[in-house]
């Protein structure tokens, strides 16, 4: 009885650490779409001619096609060789993002810009409207570009940068970015259900030889016990102010949202 | 003075028979109820001579058996035990008399032969002992032990500060800010505790001893010598004043958990000082009725106690590192397959 007991305690505290670990639910984003009329919803635009192949043009449009067909999510890529790093090329970013979010109608886009100027270049990726954003959140972008794209731009391969690009972008749209935590990590998950085990174990093998059973109210006189007096005053306040997890602004829906950006690299 | 109790009818020696409760001749089945009886009362009460049964050296009195005349193996504790020589249970009244005598017994309700199964179906169990242990293959020794304890009466009176917190938490932004509020929490209190045990034996070990806990105190009977027929029993090696710091250690922290059970509403509190005074009402001498098992494992013994009145066991049985470590990685392997599950229901990555 008394081993019962016990085990139904490992077992519930059990299920309660597994369930603190995956309380932070939500609801996918769902993509909001809407069709364009005038302008393109997705296209490399090279005004650098980085990539000069036809084929290969075709290829990274058909990525983005793909992307767009599946999460409604714009997808733009533009190049010049006007910037650098050297340079100040946010304010073209800027204008860059102006200008197409006029042209489009689009809620959610994803837009990478690379600059390449005397063998110097720049690239960021940013993300706008409430899907986009969170699934490629800042974080995201940052690790798409050093991940997978580094190798390829320092190599000035903007080809193969760029397809790795999409390729990313395709993955990440459909990893929700909840479960970037290390929470949803295998081995994390590995290392902490063998800790847990350990110590329901070692709780079990230190109670091999029997237990104390006995608690404050075993021996107690309960009807020649009581509070004679007491009194509970107040003293002060602590405040802590925890930041929230990277969470993106806007709501789901509508024009707005919200704005992530990774960028102003240069190697 | 010993003590040997003979069937009136056969004139073989008598037994306690935890069972029924009586005093029961094993040779012709004759039950004599204890109840009610006089410690010296009905039985014989045998004088030893003077000049050969008892003497005294270092502080070791031999006796005399009434049955076959050998000398009784005992300690300077013994104060029942049967005779090596004929079996006949002994018991030796001038140990159990005066200052020496208990107030209480609980006496044994469950028997060798229930002890033995109990035990056997607890090595069984025993998950992480080796194989051959749990089969219990050689049991060396089981023996009906009285041992001895006080059962303590105590006040408790005193006053315990705490602190107290509530919190509540609000967005703020891109924060999330949590506001506790801390207060005194002061409580006076007068508590009562009855009948805390501490054995009073040296030879036994304080923590086998305190697992043996609880007793069925409904049990607790005025002590009467025949209730050690057939058993080994020892006096006290420690005076309730002696025992009293342990109690007092106790007392102080059933106290702690009385302040903190009385204080409600917040969601964390801590005791921060107290101020308790605790004192003793009085401690009864009793006897305990204690299964010692002494099991035999690869050359080294093991000594295992039993509560001869509820069956709970206590003692290191081996552990065996291999079989530990298979449930680590058995029960790990299952808790993370578990986890992997409730990510994928939830509609995380699979790998």
């Amino acid at each position: 009885m008394i081993k019962n007991n016990l085990k139904i305690k490992l077992v519930l505290s059990f299920i309660a650490i597994a369930l603190s670990f995956f309380v932070f639910t939500g609801n996918a984003y769902a993509a909001d779409a809407s069709s364009s009329e005038s302008y393109p919803s997705y296209g490399l635009i090279d005004e650098g001619a980085l990539v000069t192949d036809a084929t290969q043009q075709d290829e990274i449009n058909n990525e983005l096609k793909g992307i767009y067909d599946k999460y409604k999510v714009s997808v733009y890529i533009y190049t010049t060789t006007e910037v650098g790093m050297s340079d100040d090329y946010d304010g073209v970013v800027q204008s860059l993002h102006s200008e197409l979010k006029g042209l489009t109608n689009e809620d959610n886009m994803v837009i990478l810009f690379i600059g390449y100027k005397e063998n110097d270049h720049v690239y960021q990726i940013d993300s706008y409207g409430s899907f986009a954003s969170n699934y490629i959140s800042s974080s995201r972008a940052k690790l798409i570009k050093s991940e997978h794209m580094q190798t390829y731009m320092v190599n000035g391969d903007f080809y193969n940068a760029e397809l790795q690009f999409t390729d990313r972008v395709s993955y990440y749209l459909s990893q929700n970015p909840q479960f970037d935590t290390i929470f949803f990590k295998w081995w994390f998950q590995l290392i902490i259900a063998f800790v847990i085990s350990g110590i329901i174990i070692a709780v079990m093998v230190s109670g091999a030889g029997g237990k104390v059973t006995t608690t404050s109210r075993t021996y107690l006189d309960g009807s020649h016990s009581k509070v004679l007096s007491g009194f509970e005053r107040y003293t002060h306040t602590t405040v802590t102010r925890v930041k929230h997890e990277s969470r993106s602004g806007g709501g789901g829906g509508g024009g707005g949202g919200g704005h992530s950006s990774s960028g102003g690299s240069s190697f | 003075m010993v003590i040997q109790y003979k069937c009136p009818d056969c004139g073989a020696d008598m037994t306690f028979d935890a069972g029924s409760g009586k005093l029961h001749c094993d040779s012709c089945g004759h039950e004599e109820v204890i109840e009610g009886a006089q410690s010296d009362g009905e039985f014989r009460n045998v004088e030893p001579e003077e000049n050969t049964a008892t003497f005294e050296d270092e502080n070791v009195v031999q006796y005399q058996c009434q049955n076959c005349g050998a000398v009784v193996i005992s300690n300077k504790d013994t104060t029942a035990t049967t005779c090596s020589f004929c079996g006949s249970p002994v018991i030796l009244g001038d140990r159990l008399s005066g200052s020496l005598a208990p107030t209480k017994v609980i006496p044994f309700t469950i028997s060798k032969e229930q002890a033995n199964e109990i035990f056997r179906k607890w090595c069984k169990h025993a998950r992480f002992s080796p194989k051959e242990f749990r089969m219990v293959a050689k049991l060396k020794e089981i023996t009906g032990m009285y041992v001895p304890f006080w059962l303590f009466d105590t006040i408790g009176q005193g006053d315990a500060m705490a602190e107290g917190t509530r919190s509540s938490s609000h967005e703020e932004g891109d924060y999330t800010v949590t506001e506790t509020r801390h207060y005194d929490v002061y409580r006076q209190i007068d508590t009562t505790y009855l009948k805390i045990p501490a054995d009073a034996s040296e030879k036994m070990a304080d923590d086998l001893m305190d697992r043996l806990e609880p007793f069925d105190y409904d049990e607790l009977k005025t002590f009467n010598t025949p209730y050690l027929a057939g058993y080994l029993s020892e006096k006290y090696n420690y005076t309730d004043k002696e025992l009293f710091p342990r109690i007092k250690a106790r007392v102080h922290e059933y106290m702690e958990d009385y302040v903190r059970d009385s204080i409600n509403g917040f969601e964390t509190v801590s005791i921060e000082n107290t101020n308790f005074n605790i004192s003793e009402i009085k401690a009864d001498y009793t006897l305990m009725p204690v299964w010692m098992v002494y099991y035999q494992y690869e050359n080294a013994e093991y000594t295992f106690a039993l509560n001869g009145q509820t069956g709970k066991i206590a003692g290191h049985p081996p552990i065996q590192k291999s079989i530990v470590a298979g449930y680590v990685i058995g029960l790990g392997l299952i808790i993370f397959i578990v986890f992997r599950i409730i990510s994928i229901l939830m509609g995380g990555p699979v790998i």
